[in-house]
């Protein structure tokens, strides 16, 4: 490097900062090693750099600066949630809407009565039959149109109600004769292939029987059975009584 | 909107920075009146926009961005302010090697506000050191050579007033500076 360069890469080479690359600092520090001239202007250039940044930081901080911004931060915070409602009116009306509702609903839950519970009621409601009717409008209400399976004998019907099958909602009953029982899964024709499927013979483990049922003309669904005793005779209506 | 930053992060952001937020305050108003006023405003910004500040290693550049647009607000009104020419400002002045003597903080303020603020901002910043010219290029939203060239000048100006207030420093070797311009 020569004096030239040197001299004029001394304005970026600064002790704290690292301005010039590694590669040109190392090579100006060897210039101004090598060259005593160079050398002796940045030493000076130095002391003066010092000199100025020493004066520039020399500014006394007054001793309670710290505490007075504190507290003019803190009062400026309460001045900017006080002037809130001022500023955004809407959004003030949403959150006393939100807290008035929120209190509603608190004061509601505590007061509310809570509902009894009569065994009896409960029982006699349990052992009332349910009709085919009655499934079929319940299953209504929640969104299912289906028409139950019209040759069982709804006194054995034990529960019914919405269950999960490969992955879908499906309404289900169960009926229970003694030590038996049938579970029957109501499928929409619409969504499984119903029509391959009742070909099918019927399939069991020893344990319980599986069987497919086309539901009545015009119904769109497929009853899957899945009963115990090996017969579903036992379950359904006596055809001789209508 | 934007809602106040937390009064825990509010306070770390005060106790770690407004010794030298006030201090870069004062260099630039000249006055310790200013000097808190413009510290305290650039703090109740701050803790107003505190969301802003994705990096928290970032909150002192950040800071300082805020209190120099927070002074430049002040003095928009003050057109006439007495500034120096650097015109005719030599960027680097050579010196011969020797004693130095001392510099006086009184007289360093007074150089400052000669200069115009486009000056004296990045040479403020460059004698506190922790800033690099990138750094500066970044605050004052410059290109890195202007910035180089303006602190080059300021630089120059401040040693021909207070390091050597006798020597001519002399534009071109021949020009001499003209002070009070």
């Amino acid at each position: 490097m020569d004096c030239k360069t040197a001299r004029l890469l001394l304005a970026f080479s600064r002790p704290k900062a690292a301005e010039l690359e590694a590669c040109a600092a190392e090579a100006l520090n060897d210039h101004l090693v090598d060259c005593a001239e160079c050398g002796a202007l940045a030493q000076g250039e130095y002391r003066v750099e010092r000199q100025l940044g020493l004066a520039m930081r020399h500014v006394p901080v007054p001793l309670d600066l710290r505490q007075r911004l504190l507290t003019k931060l803190r009062t400026e915070r309460r001045t900017w949630y006080k002037r809130l409602p001022q500023r955004h009116p809407r959004i003030a009306a949403g959150v006393a809407a939100f807290l008035l509702l929120a209190v509603g609903l608190t004061l509601y839950a505590a007061v509310r009565p809570l509902r009894p519970l009569p065994l009896e009621l409960i029982a006699d409601q349990w052992n009332t039959p349910t009709s085919p009717e009655d499934v079929q409008n319940s299953f209504a209400a929640k969104g299912f149109k289906v028409i139950v399976p019209p040759d069982f004998n709804y006194e054995y019907l034990d529960s019914y109600g919405l269950q999960e099958f490969a992955g879908s909602c499906v309404p289900h009953l169960l009926f229970i004769r003694g030590q038996n029982h049938a579970s029957v899964y109501i499928l929409s024709a619409s969504r499984f292939n119903a029509t391959a499927a009742v070909g099918q013979p019927r399939a069991g483990s020893g344990r319980f029987t599986v069987e497919l049922r086309l539901g009545p003309v015009n119904s769109n669904v497929v009853y899957l059975i899945k009963y115990t005793g090996g017969s579903l005779e036992g379950f359904c209506r006596d055809r001789s009584n209508g | 909107m934007a809602l106040p930053g937390s009064q825990h992060a509010v306070q770390r952001l005060v106790d770690e920075n407004y010794v030298v937020l006030y201090r870069y305050a004062y260099r630039l108003s000249g006055s310790a009146a200013d000097a808190e006023d413009l510290t305290q405003e650039a703090f109740c910004k701050a803790q107003l926009h505190l969301g802003q500040l994705r990096d928290s290693a970032r909150a002192k550049s950040w800071l300082f961005c805020i209190l120099r647009n927070v002074y430049l607000h002040k003095v928009r009104a003050e057109k006439n302010r007495h500034c120096v020419s650097l015109a005719d400002i030599n960027d680097l002045p050579e010196r011969p090697p020797g004693p130095l003597p001392q510099v006086d903080p009184e007289r360093l303020q007074q150089a400052l506000n000669e200069l115009p603020e486009s000056f004296r901002t990045p040479v403020i910043l460059y004698y506190f050191e922790d800033f690099s010219y990138r750094d500066i290029a970044e605050q004052m939203d410059l290109p890195l050579g202007t910035v180089m060239s303006r602190l080059a000048r300021a630089k120059a100006h401040l040693r021909n007033r207070l390091v050597e207030p006798a020597a001519a420093v002399v534009a071109d070797g021949r020009r001499r500076a003209n002070h009070g311009l």
